[in-house]
């Protein structure tokens, strides 16, 4: 089971300190993590869960805008003192993680710095890069390309060459229809990178994927391992 | 001939089985059983557990055989059943947080 990042980079003392308030759980496939307009009950350390930030539209259809996994944080808005947030935070791969209550995170981490805190800034200013990086690739780069950079993005994040993906969330990740979706996987499919049978996606060619995503795959991947480049 | 399911079919399952969610969840297989509260996690998992078996009971399939072969995540086996008989198509996530949201 990996661990998560922001944790594992934490000096012992401080990690110690911190298990206090930390809860190990198990996190179930499309459960909910943070609700639009709903206060955030709890901030959440994924080990090898992988959750999706999207933003419903009043019809129904739906973007989504990150994904975060072992790198990062789920409730990227409390530590910006924002109680609630507008776009919505589920599981998108289940797994295991930690959760810290939002009073503890807000006392414990917020309100009495040190390096979790430090590391926080480092993490919101990537995640903010994700999403402004997202909004520019959903407008400008093909659902081919779009869809080889999402792939290799959950294949970091679950250290599995296969994993769970439907239709519709590949739709809400790419901004296409379920269609387009079944088009362009069947092309990747086609070109042997990956193969995708009811809804489990198994990733053949890493490299080539590689090769054939947008220039934003890897300008988001190291701008979130600069994160831990630093002591 | 496939038999399918369309939203007001799907809606009005959810609706049932969040109308029995209190019913539900301790009475279901290791739902209970004296080890504290549900978490989350449980809870979600097991209304999932529910709402599978009734989708696999709308369109006469075999829950077991259909787990067996989408895997145990009852989240993820109910999407893919949903995706593979769903007709015509909608959006099947949102119905489901909007019917199970307060019954965590």
């Amino acid at each position: 089971m990996s661990e998560n990042r922001l944790l594992a980079a934490l000096p012992k003392e401080e990690n110690q300190r911190l298990r206090l308030f930390l809860e190990p759980v198990r996190v179930e496939f499309k459960q909910l993590l943070m609700q639009p307009g709903t206060p955030i009950p709890y901030v959440w350390f994924p080990h090898d869960f992988v959750a999706s930030d999207i933003v419903e539209m009043a019809d129904g259809s739906a973007v989504e805008v990150a994904t975060i996994g072992n790198e990062g944080m789920v409730g990227t808005p409390l530590f910006l003192r924002e109680t609630t947030t507008t776009a919505k935070a589920f599981a998108q791969a289940p797994g295991t993680g930690m959760r810290m209550r939002a009073e503890d995170f807000v006392s414990e981490v917020i309100e009495r710095g040190g390096p979790l805190h430090e590391l926080l800034h480092r993490y919101t200013h990537a995640f903010v890069t994700q999403i402004s990086q997202t909004a520019a690739c959903n407008r400008l780069h093909t659902a081919e390309r779009r869809m080889c950079r999402w792939i290799l993005m959950m294949h970091d994040r679950v250290n599995e060459d296969r994993f769970p993906l439907t239709q519709e969330f590949m739709s809400q990740m790419l901004g296409v229809t379920r269609q387009s979706v079944s088009a362009t996987a069947g092309a990747l499919q086609e070109a042997r990178l990956i193969t995708y049978t009811r809804g489990m996606m198994t990733v053949l060619d890493r490299q080539r994927l590689e090769t054939s995503a947008c220039e934003c795959y890897e300008k988001v991947r190291r701008q979130f391992e600069r994160i831990f480049d630093r002591p | 001939m496939k038999r399918t399911i369309n939203e007001q079919e799907f809606k009005t399952l959810c609706e049932e089985v969040a109308a029995r969610a209190s019913a539900i969840l301790p009475s279901m297989p290791d739902g209970g059983g004296g080890a504290g509260p549900l978490n989350e996690s449980e809870s979600t998992g097991l209304l999932l557990r529910a709402l599978f078996l009734c989708v696999c009971r709308h369109l006469e399939l075999d829950p077991k055989a259909q787990a067996s072969e989408l895997g145990d995540d009852n989240g993820f086996a109910l999407a893919q059943t949903l995706e593979e008989h769903m007709h015509p198509e909608f959006l099947y996530s949102r119905i489901i947080d909007e019917c199970f949201n307060g019954q965590e």
